[in-house]
Order: structure tokens, then sequence, then C-alpha cells
């Protein structure tokens, strides 16, 4: 930010730059989702995965952030619980 | 009309108040930290100073597990470089906005970016006139719940066995969810998404390290540049 804050940049790329965040954010979190034990894994027994469903659904359907995180992490320890 | 002194008081407290939502998200992530660091064999002091002074909590965990498994400073370097390059895009994002603030502005509001406070204030931004003590107010309230809930963590560590045991360790996760879903405005944006979502799942089986975030999520941004530099074209002919 302050190094290239005197840097001109295109309009189209500043246009662009609202994919910034969606690309950053959804690269740093679909692998760990599909593969938190550093393997692909989208077997049904992989609670980051199923956790990741029931928020997507949860934020979808309510816009509620607590509400998703309390039940994501509710999902989590509820498969953890019932798997091991 | 109120005084320019006024409205920035003004910018500045709805600065603090915007990420009033997102704490729980940020201080069970900060708490997991905390608990981890002082298990992974850092001291109290140790821990709560890198928080105060590092303030990235993606680089800070993996530091601690890097600490963890005996690996030397320059991995470890390399490493958080890498996880935080996407910094370089956030910051660049922002800059536009911070065009005329004072180096020293900018100096200490790049040092209070963090995702949660990059996000608030994007999307405030992007809406509002840009206020650099609405995005101070973001970071300090993000800053002072890290530095609180990283030392709680550190404080209850030698107590709790286990933060997964907790399903601690979702929070993050499910804090990330709920960020993206609300920024898909456009097919364009559900288009990157998805992009980024195939690239970073093909690159991390590639790619080395944390490398597949920078990767994937560039590949995916250019993409989305070139949708609309292709709309564009489309709709001129």
């Amino acid at each position: 930010m302050a190094l290239l804050g005197n840097a001109r940049i295109s309009k189209g790329m500043t246009e662009a730059m609202r994919f910034v965040p969606i690309a950053v954010l959804t690269s740093l979190i679909v692998p760990s989702l599909l593969a938190p034990k550093g393997h692909v894994d989208l077997s049904l027994t992989n609670e980051y995965l199923v956790a990741g469903i029931v928020a997507t659904i949860v934020t979808y359907r309510t816009k509620a952030l607590i509400l998703t995180i309390v039940v994501g992490i509710a999902t989590t320890l509820a498969m953890r619980l019932f798997f091991s | 009309m109120p005084s320019q002194r006024e409205a920035s008081l003004q910018e500045f407290r709805s600065g603090l108040r915007a990420p009033l939502p997102l704490v729980i998200g940020v201080f069970s992530f900060g708490l997991a930290y905390g608990i981890l660091a002082v298990q992974a064999g850092l001291s109290f002091l140790e821990s709560t100073l890198m928080s105060l002074t590092v303030f990235a909590g993606a680089a800070q965990f993996v530091a601690t597990a890097m600490l963890m498994s005996g690996a030397g400073a320059l991995p470890i370097l390399v490493t958080t470089f890498m996880i935080n390059s996407r910094h370089f895009l956030m910051s660049a994002s922002l800059a536009p906005y911070a065009h005329g603030w004072k180096l020293r502005w900018k100096a200490l509001l790049s040092f209070l970016l963090a995702d949660e406070t990059y996000a608030m204030t994007m999307s405030r931004f992007s809406k509002n006139a840009p206020s650099k003590y609405y995005q101070l107010g973001v970071g300090l309230n993000v800053y002072a719940v890290w530095l609180l809930s990283s030392i709680a963590g550190a404080t209850l560590g030698p107590f709790v066995g286990n933060p997964q045991a907790w399903g601690l360790d979702f929070a993050l996760p499910a804090t990330f969810i709920a960020l993206i879903l609300p920024m898909l405005e456009t097919w364009r944006d559900v288009l990157v998404c998805i992009t980024a979502g195939l690239l970073s799942i093909v690159c991390f089986a590639w790619l080395p390290g944390k490398w597949y975030v920078t990767f994937a999520s560039l590949v995916a941004i250019a993409f989305g540049w070139g949708l609309v530099e292709l709309c564009k074209w489309r709709s001129s002919r």
C-alpha cells in the first residue's frame, strides 16, 4: 500500500480488483476444506468438508456470521465425536 | 455541517463498530493460536510478542507449527512470506483509495491490514467515500481482539488439551465462508470463485508449500479481468 500508492492503475484493472478478495479467500479456504490432512478427501468422514457445506448453506439462507461459525464449529465437533 | 474533526471521529467510530460481527471468529482463532503456541513450546511472552508484532493469523499458525517440527529460521521466513504474499494483492487494490495519504498513515494502515480488515474496508470504500479514520478503526478493533484472544489462549494453553477437540479450528473456515458468499454479486464473481477453488485444489497437489494460494488467486483474478475486458469489447462492437 505504501509502495504502490502512487502507481497508476488502469480502469479495467481497477474493476478486476473486486475479484481479489474472492479469489484469495477462496483459494485459501478450498484446499483446507477438501484436503485438511494434506491429501484430497471427498468422503463424508471429512468433517471439514461436511461442516463447510453446512456453513455455506447457513450463510446462504441467513447471512448471519455468528450463526455460521457456531453451526460450523458444532458440526465439526459432532462429526469428530461421532467418528472417533 | 459537522467539523472536519467530528467527521473523522465519526468515521473512526463506525470503523471500530464494523468488525463486531467478526469478533467471535477472530477471537476463536486467536484463542486457538495462543493455546497452540504455548503447546508448541513458546513462552507466554513469546506467543504474545508474535501477536503484537506480526499480527497475521495464518502466518503465526504456520510459524508455530514449523517451530514445533524443529524447522530453522529461513524455511519459516520463506513460508510465512509466501502465505502473506496475498497482502501484495490486497494492498494494491486498496492503493487507489489511499492516494494522497501521508506515508506514516499508509505504513500504519498497512501494518493493521488483515483479511478481515481488508474485506470490511474494501466493501465500505466501494460504496462510501474512503476514510483513513474508518480503516484505522477497523484495524485497531481486529488488532485488539487478536491480541486479547491470543493472550487468553496463551493463559488457557496449559489447561486445554487440544483445540481441535473443541472444534475451534473450524472458526476460521466458517468466517471465510461467511465473508466470501456475500461478495458473489454477479455471474462473473461466481465464475472467478469457482476458478479459484478448482485451481487451488489442483495447485495444492502440485506446488510446494503455500504457493497454491498465490498462484491460484493470481490466475483466477486474471481470468476475471479477461471476462471484464471481453464483456466491454463485445458491448462496444
